[in-house]
């Protein structure tokens, strides 16, 4: 089961949401976020509630062994956190990342996979490091941790919570309407972002990429519409997740920020997936390295890994790699060099570098990827335009528009502040506005029930 | 009492107290607008709780009047469970009981109008969606990776004719006549037997037209065929094979003039021609 589903979206959800609401205790709030997620988490593949108890058991013993053994027997700690970590890394590459054993005995049919299993390692594997880390106390009770782990409103996408900052609302929260409107409102937003824009960027990213007709603006526009169903794609999932939390009660960290030109190539690395990039740089030291050198070192290393969580592949580390050095090159010298530039010439820096950088995860191969380089400069490429990229790119026109008023800070913030100056003028106004934002808000939640109900219905 | 009052309002006079300013104002309209921002949060609440709730009961409670094979029926027991096999169906008859299909589409549809220039809607109640779109592309997404593939070239490889604009903006218009292929790549035919990925759509009522890609084709070969329904399943009717003159910038007329034209023959089936390789002219 997907947040996209809609059996999830109109069965499952409204029932935990509704179940949830007959009791203020925590303990029975957490009792059916359990039951729900674990039938949200094994929705056809039941033999995934095996796996889900036997690494959260091992996550729970290994974390109160750890949190015993680190103050009298360092080196068993360590061991323990290694070997939880060995046990983390295993789930995810067996389970979320199982293409790579297409040929083996661990080869599984894909409708057997559970979904989102980067993320449940990383917060098993989290967990267990910040008690060796001393961060947090070791849980007793297994069900907070239960809670934790498998909540599904941390399960398809970030933000990668830490235990640390979710253990108090485990314990104890409260649903009051300000939550009940803010989940509901970003999760609806959410849902448009998933079905209605990033299905459009999909169609002009796949007819720009077509190998069969490539064209020098095909290469342009199908990279940055790659670029923007995938942006759409997450954040859509992550706002879902935010307000699927909200609903329940849990208040959960932003995991993508706006792009800020004066923040450099770096800004626009800690923006996108923030919770899963700053784990990583806990992880490598890069976050509390105080020395140029040793922070660029780490940022390096970070980068391959974050490339290797997203995909296991030559292409992802060295993209990921890649990403790393220019943060690196920026932290050691670049950033003085850039931060002199007009604001104009760094929004050209950072399209420039994401383009060469990130559009090498499109690629499986280097000469595909040398071909686009051509194509963008319109070497080896016949024509400008194909018929197909015109068409849909001017079939979802007002998509772009919208998409692009959403991505672009300045323009959102000019929009945004208008909107509040206004509101600001008087109560008539301020009633304009926010019946137009429920009006729009409705809109949305009308269209992307449309568009999943059409693409679903036999 | 009087004297006393006059002597407090004596010595508050000493103090210089300040006007109603401008922060005050203000504060006063930031209280009243925070009294609407509670209504107005209220109102969108029940708003979209509403809705939410409606398509919940809605895709509950309706049925689109499908009928359900006795065989299909769902049983819950441990095997079923265990293999996935009942929460499947459960999900399965969720989808095919929702309420109204045909007309979730067409509202999809008219929504879609809204989205760009160029969208259409079908006609209603022809059962002629426009199913292409959502969730698979028109084309199979490759990212270039047809020039490891192309080394052996097969015969049977062809490819989508690419463009209409040329580098030097010259626009190179289709004929009317010209046959598109789904979601307006230049139509790209080959043989039935050879193919990749097949679209089948209606452009009349009555009659059905095949159009197949082949994408692992070389960027360079464009055919132009299209082959009727009628003819194809008739082993003595004639293909209607459409061939459309060249204009020497466009075609690649050494490939065309190296490709032999390629025949099929079968015994049960009519015999298959295509002419030479031909692109669309310009004009």
């Amino acid at each position: 089961m997907t947040y996209t589903d809609l059996i999830f979206l109109f069965g499952l959800f409204p029932v935990s949401a509704v179940l949830s609401l007959l009791d203020r205790s925590p303990e029975y709030k957490n009792m059916i976020l359990i039951i729900t997620s674990l039938l949200f988490f094994s929705w056809g593949r039941p033999f995934a509630v095996c796996l889900i108890f036997l690494s959260l058991f091992a996550d729970w013993g290994i974390g109160l062994a750890v949190g015993s053994l680190r103050d009298k027997n360092r080196l068993a700690a360590i061991a323990l956190t290694a070997a939880d970590g060995i046990i983390a890394l295993a789930i995810m590459l067996i389970f979320g990342h199982n293409y790579l054993f297409s040929e083996t005995k661990l080869a599984l049919d894909a409708v057997l996979l559970p979904v989102g299993m980067g993320y449940y390692a990383l917060r098993g594997g989290s967990y267990v490091y910040d008690v060796y880390k001393g961060k947090i106390r070791a849980e007793k009770n297994v069900f907070c941790l239960m809670t934790y782990e498998v909540s599904f409103h941390l399960m398809c996408a970030g933000p990668v919570v830490r235990y640390g900052d979710i253990e108090g609302q485990i314990r104890r929260r409260e649903v009051n309407t300000d939550k009940l409107n803010a989940g509901l409102n970003r999760m609806i937003w959410g849902l448009g972002k998933i079905t209605v824009l990033s299905e459009a960027f999909a169609k002009i990213h796949a007819a720009g990429m077509n190998g069969n007709e490539i064209t020098t603006l095909g290469c342009w526009l199908g990279m940055l519409a790659f670029f923007a169903q995938y942006y759409f794609m997450f954040t859509g999932l992550c706002d879902m997740s935010r307000g699927l939390s909200l609903v329940g009660g849990f208040v959960l960290p932003e995991n993508y920020r706006d792009i800020e030109p004066d923040e450099l190539f770096t800004g626009l690395v800690k923006s996108y997936n923030t919770t899963v990039i700053g784990f990583f740089a806990d992880l490598t030291g890069t976050s509390e390295s105080r020395s140029k050198l040793r922070t660029a070192i780490g940022a390096v290393i970070c980068g391959g890994l974050v490339g290797l969580w997203y995909q296991v592949s030559v292409s992802a580390l060295l993209v990921g790699l890649a990403a790393g050095l220019l943060v690196a090159l920026e932290q050691l010298f670049l950033k003085d060099i850039l931060a002199k530039l007009p604001t104009v010439v760094k929004y050209i820096y950072l399209v420039a570098a994401a383009l060469l950088i990130f559009g090498g995860a499109e690629f499986r191969s280097f000469s595909g990827y040398h071909r686009w380089l051509l194509g963008l400069a319109g070497i080896g490429t016949k024509y400008t335009l194909s018929v197909a990229v015109k068409e849909n790119v001017l079939q979802n026109i007002t998509l772009i528009i919208i998409a692009f008023c959403v991505i672009c800070t300045p323009v959102r913030r000019m929009i945004t502040g208008g909107a509040d100056r206004l509101s600001a003028k008087s109560r008539r106004h301020y009633g304009a506005v926010r019946a137009a934002k429920t009006i729009g808000t409705a809109a949305v939640f009308i269209v992307s029930v449309l568009t999943l109900a059409a693409a679903a219905s036999v | 009492m009087e004297n006393e009052f006059n002597r407090l309002k004596a010595e508050a006079d000493k103090f210089p107290m300040p006007e109603e300013c401008e922060e005050n104002d203000r504060a006063v309209r930031f209280l009243a607008l925070e009294t609407g921002v509670g209504h107005f949060d209220n109102l969108n609440l029940l708003i979209m709780s509403a809705l939410f709730i409606f398509v919940s009961v809605a895709f509950l409670a309706v049925n689109s009047g499908k009928i359900i094979n006795n065989d299909e029926e769902l049983t819950l027991n441990r095997k079923s469970f265990l293999s996935g096999e009942f929460t499947q169906k459960l999900e399965e008859r969720y989808l095919r009981d929702l309420p109204i299909p045909e007309e979730m589409k067409t509202a999809r549809e008219y929504a879609a109008l809204l989205y760009g220039i160029g969208n259409k809607v079908t006609e209603k109640n022809s059962g002629n969606y426009n199913t292409r779109s959502d969730s698979q592309p028109d084309y199979e997404h490759n990212a270039f990776e047809s020039d490891d593939d192309d080394n052996g070239v097969s015969e049977n490889k062809v490819t989508t004719k690419a463009a209409k604009t040329d580098k030097n903006g010259n626009t190179v218009t289709e004929p009317e006549e010209a046959e598109t292929a789904p979601g307006g790549g230049t139509t790209a035919v080959s043989r039935p037997s050879s193919t990749v990925s097949t679209f089948s759509y209606t452009t009349e009522p009555e009659e059905e037209n095949t159009v197949t890609l082949n994408n692992d084709a070389p960027s360079v070969t464009t055919t132009t065929t299209v082959i009727s329904k009628r003819t194809v399943t008739t082993s003595e009717s004639t293909d209607y094979t459409e061939t459309q003159p060249t204009e020497s910038d466009i075609t690649d007329s050494s490939v065309s003039d190296t490709d032999p034209p390629d025949t099929e023959t079968s015994e049960t089936e009519p015999v298959i021609t295509e002419p030479p390789v031909t692109d669309v002219p310009a004009e």
